[in-house]
């Protein structure tokens, strides 16, 4: 057995590149819970946990997760090179890469939170484990990468949104083409808007990154996250607000689930819709027709909520630039209710509150979307 | 003497106290088993560091159960806990194949030491609710038992479901009862 057949000098130099690794910035806070100090990993996984969260991974099973201790293990050569190909950093922009950067989960949900991250694959790159974990910061490495300005300004738009990554799946497998010139005219009119986003928003490079992370997935991988998507409770690009309340439906011991599940996809629904009217009048936005665009909120409230589920199960159907227009304008949109910013900004803490709101009934659900109906009266 | 009559005493109107350790690989599941022997239910647990120490009833019998962490560096700590210890239940975690030998060099390693000369020792192949995982019989062969110089006997189990334990803690408390 080579565990135990291993020189000594071996095992103590794995154990000194251990610690070594263990102090690098990206592996200084648990891979999962984003806190503590871990002490232990899941060698197959590749990434650093604590004591809790390496519970949690055991209770998953082998299959998923092989977890070693860094001060009480004995390493093998074989596990030394998987931790050492992947690391925090990598694991996680496998695995949490339709999740925004950082996220840490709420205390009492840590369980489902790495049960939804590692078992069901739920914030995971589409594909399956790369051999070599070095190609997933490739485009990252060159954040500034030769774009042309028009698509530029697409990725900078597409980024600005907290959740961007399922957007920009949208928008570019939806095209493939270049952004049409709608598409464009629509940034300009929502660019101050757009501007305090960014400047709100994290570190622009990061998202650039992950934007062209996705850019070059081919369109069969983008199908097969279509029914994941559609899956999802959320629907499409709300996927990632969802997954504090959808965690909280599955889990028996929260009271009042059904509702706030059901709110939860309401507002999915509310929310998908009032970006498509905007978006297509991106141009009649301009003008203060208020009577129009409260029939625009009324009728395009009817269509996309039907239509919605052709998004989410093929991203073949045709959607002409005005289809694609709408992913890209929401962030605008949203902005523009200023009091949502916590929706974007923050998913855990924005979300946390609407959710046990909703659940309280239809007052506080209603209060919830005042400012969203505000914009259209 | 003394012994003998405390010994006596206990058999008539105590309870006996069994000092029981149970061992195993890290992530066998002996945390899990032990509270859903103590307490018939099952906690998320954390990997033990150094050990636990928990008591429980089964039949006329106290067990007490010494849980000891199963990572590498505190196997070398085993043979500490195994001094004056009436039985050892060793676990095995069987969905994990890749590790069987080494689990095999480790329980051989205990029934050599000669504090367990006298212990039965009671191997339950744990996990079998998972889909996949190794029978008690090929987990009995890739062990080796039948070369094992104590008197042992193995039981599929799930610590989850519960199944199969107390067929094992039957054999165990046959054997304790009968050896005294």
């Amino acid at each position: 057995m080579s565990r135990v057949s291993q020189s000594k000098a071996q095992t103590e130099a794995n154990a000194k590149i251990l610690r070594a690794l263990v102090k690098q910035p990206d592996n200084k806070m648990c891979a999962d819970c984003k806190r503590n100090d871990p002490r232990w990993a899941s060698w197959n996984l590749g990434c650093f946990l604590c004591i809790r969260c390496s519970g949690i991974h055991r209770s998953m099973g082998t299959h998923i997760s092989k977890v070693k201790s860094i001060d009480l293990d004995i390493w093998t050569p074989e596990q030394m090179a998987s931790i050492q190909a992947w690391g925090n950093k990598r694991a996680n922009t496998y695995w949490e890469a339709h999740l925004k950067a950082g996220h840490a989960p709420p205390e009492h949900k840590v369980e489902a939170f790495i049960r939804s991250k590692y078992d069901s694959r739920r914030w995971a790159k589409e594909g399956p484990l790369p051999n070599d974990p070095s190609v997933l910061d490739g485009p990252g490495a060159t954040p500034s990468a030769p774009v042309p300005t028009a698509s530029s300004s697409t990725s900078r738009s597409a980024a600005a949104a907290p959740p961007p990554k399922v957007s920009a799946i949208d928008l570019l497998g939806g095209d493939p083409s270049p952004a049409p010139a709608s598409t464009s005219t629509s940034k300009v009119a929502s660019n101050a808007q757009l501007n305090n986003f960014l400047d709100d928003g994290p570190p622009p490079a990061s998202k650039v990154r992950s934007l062209a992370n996705v850019s070059p997935t081919p369109p069969s991988a983008l199908h097969s996250s279509a029914p994941r998507k559609a899956s999802g409770g959320g629907g499409g690009l709300f996927d990632l607000d969802w997954n504090d309340p959808i965690p909280a439906a599955t889990s028996p011991t929260s009271p009042g689930t059904g509702v706030a599940s059901t709110t939860a996809n309401i507002k999915a629904d509310i929310l998908s819709l009032f970006s498509a009217p905007r978006a297509a009048q991106s141009t009649a936005a301009v003008s203060p027709s208020t009577a129009r665009n409260n029939i625009n909120g009324t009728f395009g409230g009817l269509t996309p909520s039907f239509g919605r589920l052709d998004l989410g199960s093929s991203t073949t159907a045709p959607p002409p630039p005005a289809g694609a227009d709408p992913w890209a304008a929401v962030p605008a949109g949203q902005q523009s209710n200023g009091s949502h910013d916590s929706i974007w900004g923050d998913m855990t803490s924005g979300m946390a509150a609407p959710a046990k709101a909703g659940t309280g009934g239809t007052a506080p659900q209603k209060d919830a979307f005042a400012d969203i109906w505000g914009d259209f009266k | 003497m003394g012994m003998a009559f405390s010994s006596l005493w206990n058999s008539l109107f105590g309870q006996k106290e069994l000092k029981i350790c149970i061992l195993g690989l890290d992530n066998a599941g002996k945390t899990t088993l032990t509270y859903r022997m103590k307490l018939g239910s099952v906690i998320a647990s954390a990997p033990t560091i150094g050990s636990t120490v928990e008591e429980f009833e089964y039949k006329n019998l106290k067990f007490i159960l010494f849980d000891v962490g199963g990572q590498t560096s505190l196997r070398a700590s085993w043979s500490t806990y195994l001094a004056s210890t009436n039985a050892v239940i060793f676990v095995i975690d069987s969905t994990d194949r890749a590790r069987t030998q080494l689990a095999r060099q480790e329980l051989h390693r205990v029934a050599a030491d000669e504090q367990v000369s006298k212990a039965p020792i009671l191997v339950f192949a744990n996990k079998q609710d998972v889909m996949g995982s190794m029978t008690p019989a090929e987990v009995s062969d890739s062990l080796a038992l039948t070369t094992l110089p104590v008197s042992w006997h193995i039981q599929g189990c799930s610590a989850l479901t519960g199944k199969g334990i107390n067929d094992g803690l039957d054999w165990l408390a046959g054997k304790l009862g009968a050896s005294s």
